[in-house]
C-alpha cells in the first residue's frame, strides 16, 4: 500500500502502453467534464417591467425590449458567454438595474462556481454600464430569485439558503446576511423596514431590512417557492402543502389557510378583497382575502406554475401543458378570466409551455416561452387577447 | 425508455428511503447504493473468482501459447482442456461496464431529485409513482434538503475532499477485486502477460478518470461513488478471506498427503494464491516440490 502513495516513481515503472492508457483516460476525462463545472441553465425565462419596457433575463443575455415602440434597447452583457447564465427577473428601478447570475465554473481545478450580484446602469447605449459587482466569494450558489431593490440597498436571495443585504451605494458590500434552511426562489418583499422572506424551508422569515434580525417566523407545511404578497394587515403565502396561508404581519400567526387540490407554486394575487391562485393540478381559486373562505373554483386540467396576475377586474392565469402529457408535446395557454365570477373571457393558446408570470404594460399583457431553445416575448391586448407583437431578441445564446 | 425503466424507479426508490430515513439524502443514497451493489453482487463475486482463478492458470496458459503461437486452433484447443476461455479475460471490466447505465440513471435520478432548478423540480413531479405519493406526499418533502455537512449535494465539492476520497477508494477496490501482480522471472519485472497488464492499467485509470469527473460532477453523486467502494472494499476483503481459508484447507490435505508418503496428483496440489504473500509460500512449495523430485531421481 505504501508503494501506492508513490504515484510518480509508480507511473514511471509502467510499461509505455500502460502510460498511454493513463494518459487517454485523463484526456477522455477532462473532455467528457468539459474542462470544468457546466452550469446548465435548464430554466425558464426571468420576466419584469418597468415602464414600457420589459426586461427579460434568460441563456447568456439579459434583455430589455420596449413593447410600446417594438424594439430592443439593449442586451447585456455586450459579449455573452455561455458559461455564464441569468435566471433571475432583473429588478429595475428608473436607470437602476441589478441582476444576478446563475454562477460561472472557475475551470476543472476549481470546482466551485463564482455567482455575481451586479448593478448596471441604463444610458443611451445599447450595453448598460457595471457600477458594481458584488465580491466574488460571497454567494455560493446560483442566484434564482429576482433581487430587490429598496434605496440604496439591495436584497438578493440564493439557491445556498442565505438572503443578503448589499449596499448599492458602496459598490455592493454586504451589509448583512441571514441564513434559511433551504434554497431561495422567490423575491423578498419589503414594508415599512421590514422584509420578508420565503424560503424553500418551508418557512416565511421576518427580518429587521437593516440589521438582518429575525423578527418572527412563520411555518407551513411545505416549500414555498414564490414572493410573499402584502395587503393590509396580512401577508399571504402559498405552499406546495397544497393551501394558501394569511399570516399576520406583526407576528406570523396564521389566521386563516385555503386549501387547493395540489401544491400552489406561483404567489397568490389580490385585487378587491379577494385573494386568487391556481395549483399544479390547473385549478383556479379565488377566495375572500379576510377569511379564506372560497368564493369560486375552475378547473383547467393543466399544469399552473406561474403565478396568476390581475388588472382591472380580469384575472390572467397561464398553463404549462395539459397533465399526464408527454414533456416534448406540452403546449401552453394564456387565460383570461371574469376575477368576480371566474368565466372565461378569452384563451390564446403558445405552442411552448408558459412558467413565466406574465407582466403588464399599459394595456398589455406580456408573456414569454421558449421553443426549440428560442426566447419567444408575446404581447397580447388585455380587451381580447390578440397577439399584438412577438419578439425574438437576438443576441440571446444558451 | 432509460427514464422509464432506469431513472424513474431509482427516483422513486431515492424518495421512499428519503422520506424513511428521516429526510436525509445522503443516508438514501446510501441505501440505494447497498441495493444496487447487492443487486450485483453475484457478478462481482464471479468475476473476483474467474480473475484469481486466471492468476492461477498463468504459467499454463503462457506455456500454451509459447508451444502454440503459430497454431490458433491448436492454441484453442489446449486453453480448452485446461478450462480457460480468453473472453474471461475481460471480465476484469464487465461489472463497470454494466454498471455504467446504473451509475448513469443514478446520477441523472440524484439531479432529478435535488431539484436544484425550478425547471428539474418541475419536472421531477411528472416522475412520481402516484402509489408512492400516496404513500408519502411527496409535495410535502420537495424539494429535497441539500446540505450535507460542508457539501451542497447540487454542487461539486468545494474542498477537493471527495474527488480525493473516490480515487483513493476505487484504487484500494481495484487492487482488492484483482489478482496479486505475478512477477516474472525477467530482472525488471515486467509483465508479459496480457490480462495482467491490462488489470494493472485500469487499476490506475479508472480511480484516476472517475477522480476526475468527481471533481466536477455534484457532490451527491461523490458521495455514491465513495459508498460504493467501501462496500466494494468489504466486500474484496472477505472474497480474499474466504479464498485464504480454502487454500489453507487445501494445503492441510496436501500436508497430510505427504506425511503419509503418498505422492499427491499434481493437479490436487495446484493452490489459488489470493494474496502477494500467498504468491510467496506458493512459490516456495513448488521450488521445494521440483528440488525433491530431482533428489529422488
Amino acid at each position: 500500500m505504501t508503494r501506492c502513495l508513490d504515484g510518480g516513481k509508480l507511473f514511471r515503472t509502467l510499461r509505455p502502453v500502460n502510460r498511454s492508457a493513463i494518459f487517454l483516460f485523463i484526456v477522455a476525462s477532462l473532455f467528457i467534464t468539459g474542462c470544468g463545472v457546466s452550469v446548465a441553465n435548464t430554466n425558464w425565462p426571468g420576466l419584469s417591467a418597468s415602464g414600457d419596457v420589459a426586461y427579460v433575463a434568460f441563456g447568456s443575455s439579459v434583455i430589455a425590449v420596449d413593447v410600446v415602440n417594438q424594439e430592443q434597447v439593449w442586451s447585456f452583457p455586450a459579449e455573452p458567454q455561455a458559461n455564464r447564465q441569468f435566471y433571475a427577473a432583473p429588478s429595475v428601478v428608473e436607470r437602476d438595474v441589478v441582476i444576478g447570475d446563475y454562477g460561472q465554473s472557475g475551470g476543472i481545478f476549481s470546482p466551485g462556481i463564482k455567482v455575481s450580484v451586479l448593478g448596471l446602469e441604463q444610458g443611451e447605449s445599447s450595453v448598460p454600464s457595471v457600477v458594481w459587482t458584488s465580491a466574488e466569494s460571497l454567494i455560493k450558489d446560483r442566484i434564482i430569485a429576482p433581487p430587490l431593490q429598496v434605496g440604496s440597498q439591495v436584497f438578493v436571495g440564493t439557491a445556498d439558503n442565505y438572503i443578503y443585504a448589499l449596499d448599492a451605494s458602496n459598490n455592493g458590500a454586504l451589509q448583512w446576511q441571514f441564513e434559511t434552511g433551504h434554497s431561495i426562489w422567490g423575491q423578498p418583499t419589503y414594508e415599512d423596514g421590514i422584509l420578508y422572506v420565503s424560503s424553500l424551508d418551508k418557512s416565511l422569515y421576518a427580518l429587521d431590512a437593516e440589521t438582518g434580525d429575525k423578527l418572527w417566523e412563520s411555518t407551513t407545511g411545505g416549500s414555498i417557492s414564490d414572493r410573499a404578497k402584502l395587503d393590509g394587515d396580512l401577508v399571504y403565502i402559498s405552499s406546495f402543502d397544497r393551501m394558501i396561508h394569511a399570516v399576520e404581519k406583526d407576528s406570523g400567526d396564521v389566521r386563516w389557510t385555503a386549501d387547493s387540490e395540489a401544491a400552489v407554486w406561483g404567489a397568490p394575487a389580490f385585487e378587491d378583497d379577494a385573494v386568487y391562485y391556481g395549483d399544479l393540478n390547473g385549478n383556479v381559486f379565488a377566495v375572500d382575502a379576510e377569511t379564506g373562505s372560497e368564493l369560486w373554483t375552475k378547473r383547467f386540467d393543466s399544469y399552473m406554475v406561474a403565478a396568476p396576475v390581475i388588472k382591472d377586474g380580469v384575472l390572467f392565469a397561464s398553463t404549462a401543458g395539459l397533465l399526464e402529457t408527454e414533456p416534448a408535446l406540452r403546449t401552453g395557454s394564456l387565460i383570461a378570466l371574469d376575477a368576480a365570477t371566474g368565466d372565461e373571457l378569452w384563451r390564446e393558446a403558445t405552442p411552448s409551455p408558459i412558467f413565466t408570470t406574465p407582466i403588464f404594460i399599459q394595456d398589455t399583457v406580456v408573456v414569454t416561452y421558449i421553443v426549440n431553445n428560442i426566447l419567444n416575448l408575446v404581447v397580447f391586448d388585455t380587451a381580447d387577447g390578440s397577439d399584438l407583437w412577438t419578439f425574438q431578441p437576438t443576441t440571446v445564446t444558451e | 425508455m432509460f427514464d422509464t425503466f432506469i431513472i424513474n424507479p431509482m427516483a422513486n426508490a431515492l424518495l421512499l428511503f428519503y422520506d424513511l430515513l428521516f429526510n436525509n439524502f445522503v443516508l438514501a443514497i446510501a441505501v440505494l447504493t447497498i441495493v444496487i451493489r447487492l443487486v450485483t453482487l453475484p457478478l462481482n463475486l464471479r468475476q473476483q473468482k474467474s480473475s484469481l482463478k486466471m492468476q492461477s492458470m498463468q504459467p499454463q496458459i503462457q506455456a500454451i501459447q509459447k508451444k502454440y503461437k503459430d497454431n490458433p486452433s491448436k492454441m484453442q484447443e489446449e486453453f480448452k482442456k485446461i478450462g480457460y476461455n480468453p473472453t474471461e479475460s475481460l471480465t476484469g471490466c464487465l461489472p463497470l461496464l454494466i454498471q455504467f447505465p446504473i451509475l448513469i440513471g443514478l446520477y441523472r435520478s440524484i439531479i432529478v431529485i435535488l431539484g436544484s432548478t425550478p425547471l428539474a423540480l418541475f419536472e421531477l413531479t411528472g416522475r412520481v409513482y402516484d402509489w408512492v405519493d400516496g404513500l408519502i406526499d411527496v409535495a410535502t418533502i420537495l424539494p429535497v434538503a441539500n446540505k450535507f455537512l460542508w457539501l451542497n449535494l447540487g454542487l461539486p465539492d468545494p474542498y477537493y475532499i471527495l474527488p480525493v476520497l473516490v480515487f483513493a477508494t476505487m484504487f484500494i477496490q481495484q487492487r482488492l477485486m484483482s489478482p496479486a501482480k505475478k512477477k516474472t522471472d525477467d530482472k525488471k519485472g515486467k509483465q508479459d502477460s496480457p490480462m495482467a497488464g491490462m488489470t494493472q492499467s485500469m487499476q490506475y485509470t479508472m480511480p484516476l478518470m472517475f477522480g476526475f469527473f468527481s471533481l466536477s460532477f455534484p457532490s451527491g453523486l461523490s458521495i455514491y461513488f465513495i459508498l460504493s467502494n467501501l462496500i466494494g472494499i468489504g466486500q474484496g476483503y472477505i472474497t480474499r478471506a474466504n479464498m485464504a481459508k480454502e487454500e489453507a484447507l487445501a494445503n492441510e490435505k496436501s500436508d497430510i498427503g505427504k506425511t503419509t508418503g503418498i505422492p499427491e496428483p499434481e493437479k490436487a496440489t495446484k493452490q489459488i494464491p489470493s494474496t502477494s504473500s500467498d504468491s510467496e509460500s506458493y512459490r516456495t512449495k513448488r521450488q521445494s516440490k521440483r528440488k525433491r523430485r530431482s533428489a529422488k531421481r
